[in-house]
């Protein structure tokens, strides 16, 4: 696709220039660091702070603590600094009208569309694996009787759903012109999944397994039958919405 | 040969109608004035023409081939220049006009020098600002460069001196200048000096549709009436050819301003032999008789009448 990668770079240059990667960096790597260091050391502060005349029963941290806060603080954190910090990602240029200056040189609007996803995508990669590595460093050195058994299967969930949020987001923001629009869908989307997930059938279907189970799946280390229906769920949504994004992109009126 | 042609063009936004059976073509190598008041629907027509909008009727040819709605084909015959052209602002000249070859498909070596040309045509050769900190003119002339660096067979520019100050104006009107010899240029404004100063033929929109078509000396030719002036000595002189020409159809909207007699009339040339045979008959000798050249301003006020 002509254009693809000067499109890219023009990507990475805003990015970078506009702090955008460095805010993100410093997220996702707090929180890279935050998982382990307040697995090891929460029980101790928690006892140090309670008084004295009262006595709680912590038993002692393992590396199962340290992944449950990642995946909370993934979850909590990084992936809402993420859709944030990429949700103007298309409404900026409709209100500037830079685009109009791309288009009417001959760059195809797919081209544009999908530069942008993969920017995301790549960006998101980059960060999720860099807070996980920094975590898996930390988890091993204050936990060194931990396994990876299962790690891949409950952090890949995790990514996975990361990408569905992502492609949502990227197929609103083909949809709507405001910066607010394609926050309130992702948030709307979960939401749905939320209030979804009270009905036991669609439940074992629900994409939001992928960020929900993990804890579980660490100790589990296969998948059942309700998470590959789900990843199977997930990976048709991911399609769709990119899919429908595009279809609207090239339709919809730049000036 | 056409560049451009527009066929029975329309578009409504709502319940109003923007563009009511468009059809007008423009020549190859010719700069194409497009005129209009705010609002008459220049913009819609050129950002149809860019597939950009969808029309509701009608259909464009840009070099032979249809502009599809959606579709950035025809974009690379075209290069564009709108009112207010907006850059990425994190971006310096250089690495935006870099961006712009390499979208249109340039070779690495040729858009070096093509860059390094263009940048020095409009005057920022040596500027390493980011675009974030340029002035509207300095946004207007990269504005320019950006739109030639694919050597476009047709630059279309929308009122692009409409912001500008009297000396961007100059500025940006001369780069125009030199563009035409290579390029067909068709250019939006409502400025009509500028018109008369680079346009060789000029379309009027009024009211959603082309009223007027033709040279700028053609549409001037074309007045319904012509006016002249004939100054006196005397105020008194002034009065009694007055009174003299008040029963002669020939003439209209006659006045008297001190010893200057001015008025229309339908035919410039007839008027000037019966004004001469008038002030002959009156044994007046005036200070200056003059048939005054037509504006491009009274061309336009009498077209959307």
């Amino acid at each position: 696709m002509r254009g693809f990668k000067a499109f890219i770079i023009k990507e990475i240059k805003e990015n970078t220039r506009n702090y955008r990667f460095f805010i993100l960096g410093i997220v996702f790597a707090v929180v890279g660091l935050l998982s382990p260091l307040s697995a090891r050391f929460l029980p101790e502060l928690l006892s140090n702070m309670i008084d004295e005349n009262i006595t709680i029963i912590l038993s002692d941290p393992t590396y199962i603590d340290s992944w449950m806060q990642f995946f909370s603080n993934m979850n909590q954190m990084a992936l809402v600094a993420f859709v944030l910090v990429f949700s103007s990602i298309l409404s900026k240029e409709y209100d500037k009208g830079t685009l109009v200056h791309m288009v009417t040189k001959g760059l195809p609007r797919l081209t544009i569309y999908y530069a942008k996803f993969t920017v995301m995508l790549v960006s998101w990669t980059f960060f999720f694996w860099m807070s996980f590595a920094i975590t898996l460093g930390y988890t091993f050195y204050y936990f060194p009787e931990g396994t990876t058994d299962g790690l891949f299967l409950s952090v890949g969930s995790l990514y996975l759903f990361g990408i569905l949020l992502i492609a949502l987001l990227m197929s609103s923001a083909a949809f709507f012109s405001t910066v607010f629009a394609p926050l309130l869908t992702v948030g709307g989307f979960l939401a749905v999944l939320f209030i979804l997930n009270l009905f036991p059938f669609i439940e074992e279907w629900s994409p939001l397994q992928l960020a929900s189970r993990n804890t579980e799946l660490l100790i589990r280390t296969n998948a059942d039958t309700a998470l590959n229906q789900s990843l199977f769920v997930s990976a048709l949504l991911i399609l769709f919405f990119l899919v429908i994004g595009s279809i609207k992109f090239r339709k919809k009126a730049l000036n | 040969m056409a560049i451009l042609e527009i066929s029975n063009l329309s578009k409504a936004f709502g319940n109003q109608t923007v563009l009511k059976d468009v059809t007008f073509s423009v020549e190859e190598g010719s700069v194409f004035g497009f005129i209009g008041r705010n609002g008459a629907g220049k913009t819609t027509t050129m950002t149809i023409a860019l597939g950009l909008l969808k029309a509701d009727d009608g259909s464009i040819k840009i070099n032979g081939k249809t502009v599809q709605y959606g579709d950035t084909e025809t974009n690379n015959y075209v290069g564009y220049l709108p009112d207010v052209p907006e850059f990425y602002p994190f971006l310096t000249a250089r690495e935006y006009m870099e961006l712009s070859a390499e979208i249109s498909g340039i070779e690495k070596k040729e858009a070096a020098e093509k860059i390094t040309e263009l940048l020095v045509m409009v005057g920022l050769e040596d500027n390493k600002k980011r675009i974030k900190n340029y002035s509207r003119g300095m946004k207007q002339r990269l504005g320019i460069a950006q739109a030639l660096i694919n050597d476009p067979l047709l630059l279309i520019c929308d009122e692009p001196t409409s912001a500008l100050d009297p000396i961007g104006r100059q500025q940006l009107l001369s780069i125009l200048k030199k563009v035409k010899e290579k390029t067909t240029v068709i250019f939006s404004t409502h400025i009509l000096s500028d018109v008369e100063s680079v346009c060789d033929e000029v379309a009027i929109l009024n009211d959603g549709r082309i009223v007027k078509q033709g040279t700028v000396k053609q549409l001037k030719a074309g007045l319904a009436s012509e006016k002249w002036m004939v100054v006196c000595e005397e105020e008194e002189h002034g009065r009694l050819l007055l009174e003299a020409i008040s029963t002669d159809d020939a003439f209209h909207d006659v006045t008297l301003n001190g010893p200057v007699v001015n008025g229309e009339s339908t035919d410039g040339r007839d008027a000037m032999g019966k004004l001469l045979a008038h002030l002959n008959a009156l044994s007046i000798t005036p200070v200056r008789i003059e048939r005054k050249e037509a504006t491009m301003e009274e061309v336009f006020v009498e077209a959307i009448k």
